[in-house]
């Protein structure tokens, strides 16, 4: 169950947020029935749609753009950066699919990589990312470690 | 408990998100009730269609009569390292069977916004058509099902699939109301307000809060025209509620005057496209005879309706599935989450001088 996996995960990793991991896990309609394998492959998803989330909000932002040019550039490198989480986060999903579990992990922290340097975006511009920028963030790069942390409980 | 036949047809999907990355989509539908497992039903994937797919598949349920759950369509994509999400619709049952009669309803034709999964964020739509059966008590499965054959097959009623997507798209729906509105100026008689309020009792109250939420749903990005006013234009065609044309005169009274009002009863076929965008512009922009602005506001309104239930069928559609109350209190924090997004992104849009 989520319960029991994001509990094993959060023992093996400290980096777990075990409250995030249940919540988000839960919710996914493959979750209910899923072994360690497919809960790892849940992670993935929700990092897919995370990351998707992320590049909406974005757009919408820049559909009324900053009169902050420098705010206005950084969105628009942070909708290219979260675009590429999304397809490292798929990525991984079909790394773990296919059990090639060392590719799907390198595809979850790279997707955390990106999301990352979105913030440094906004750091370099001087400028205080939007509050949801920052929340899908701090969210991408949680559900990375969860991700990759519930695939070492595999085998 | 007195149960119906649900008789419903997935027709198409359109502007949905595209989760390959590098093959076209293919799309298939999984079909539920809510906390139900059992009566989950898929339907074959489009082969062709990717982002726009074409099933016109017809499915079979038996509902509780009272509109009590919901139904819940799964959008996926099938893919040969495992399949993924495209998105999900939640409809209340209750939304479908408001307003029938005990006896058979014959078919009508309705979009809904497909929402990415666990962010509800939308992102395309789904053109569905459902008949209801009559109630039966006690042997309801038997008689629910002989009185959904009885009904005429359900491509007879259907127009071709490109037609109806045709429909939908909002760049190529708003040139047509326009002609139509000049070629379709209904005669006052047709539309006697009392007829028209019966049939459709608009909520006014919830009228602008409801637009005020269809404007934050669309920015231009998802598709629509880029003007303040024109993304809650593009809303209303995809919440329409059309009526399925000749084969609904017998059991409607309100029908059969529309279409005499409008005195061109051979291109019903090519009014099962129109509908919606006809009913949004006469809404929003073009304002006919009293009589007949008053029955098209009543239409209008009921789309802004129809997404207040819908926000209500999520919340069901999750409650249904809820487990505990760790699950319960995870829902609200997502629902806060979901209205924090929306506030704090539209606020900081506004003033990004930090």
């Amino acid at each position: 169950t989520p319960e029991t996996t994001c509990a094993a995960a959060a023992a093996r990793d400290r980096r777990v947020d075990y409250g995030f991991c249940v919540s988000r896990l839960s919710h996914h309609h493959d979750s209910p029935d899923a072994d360690t394998w497919g809960l790892a492959k849940v992670a993935a998803d929700v990092g897919v749609a995370t990351a998707g989330d992320a590049v909406y909000d974005i757009k919408a932002l820049l559909a009324k753009p900053p009169p902050d040019a420098q705010a206005r550039a950084a969105l628009e490198q942070c909708q290219r950066l979260y675009d590429a989480a999304e397809m490292a986060f798929a990525e991984a999903y079909d790394g773990i699919n296919r059990r090639d579990y060392a590719a799907g992990k390198g595809k979850a922290a790279e997707a955390a990589a990106l999301a990352r340097r979105c913030d440094d975006a906004f750091a370099r511009a001087a400028v205080r990312p939007p509050p949801q920028v920052a929340r899908w963030g701090e969210e991408s790069s949680k559900i990375a470690v969860v991700c990759t942390a519930i695939t070492d409980l595999i085998g | 408990m007195a149960t119906r036949s649900l008789e419903l047809t997935l027709i198409s999907g359109k502007d949905l998100k595209d989760v390959n990355l590098m093959s076209r989509m293919e799309v298939y539908a999984v079909v539920s009730l809510s906390g139900d497992p059992r009566s989950r039903q898929r339907v074959q994937a489009d082969r062709t269609g990717g982002r726009n797919p074409t099933w016109n598949a017809t499915l079979r349920f038996a509902v509780p009569a009272t509109g009590a759950g919901s139904l819940h369509v799964l959008l996926r994509a099938e893919r040969a390292l495992g399949d993924r999400d495209v998105g999900e619709v939640h409809i209340p049952l209750s939304e479908l069977l408001s307003g029938a009669p005990d006896g058979p309803v014959p078919a009508k034709f309705v979009a809904y916004q497909v929402r990415k999964i666990s962010s509800g964020k939308p992102q395309g739509v789904l053109n569905l058509s459902y008949k209801l059966g009559e109630v039966a008590n006690g042997y309801a499965p038997a008689s629910a099902a002989q009185s959904a054959y009885a009904h005429p097959p359900p491509t007879a009623a259907y127009p071709p699939p490109s037609g109806k997507a045709d429909a939908y798209a909002p760049p190529a729906a708003y040139p047509p109301p326009s002609g139509k509105a000049d070629a379709y100026a209904p005669p006052a008689t047709a539309y006697p307000p009392a007829a028209k309020a019966d049939a459709y009792p608009p909520p006014y109250g919830a009228y602008p809060p409801a637009g005020g939420k269809a404007d934050a749903a669309y920015p231009p990005s998802s598709g629509y025209p880029p003007a303040a006013g024109k993304p809650a234009k593009g809303g209303e065609p995809v919440t329409a509620y059309p009526s399925a044309g000749p084969s609904t005169a017998a059991p409607y009274a309100a029908p059969p005057p529309q279409y005499g009002g409008y005195g061109y009863p051979p291109q019903q076929a090519a009014g099962y496209g129109y509908p919606p965008p006809q009913q949004a512009g006469y809404g929003y922009g073009y304002p006919p005879p009293q009589a007949a602005g008053y029955g098209y506001q009543q239409q209008a309104v009921r789309p802004q309706k129809k997404k207040n239930n819908f926000g209500m069928g999520l919340g069901a559609g999750l409650l249904g599935g809820a487990v505990g109350g760790l699950l319960i209190g995870d829902m609200i924090s997502d629902s806060s989450a979901y209205d924090a997004g929306y506030d704090a992104g539209f606020d900081d849009g506004g003033g990004f001088d930090f």
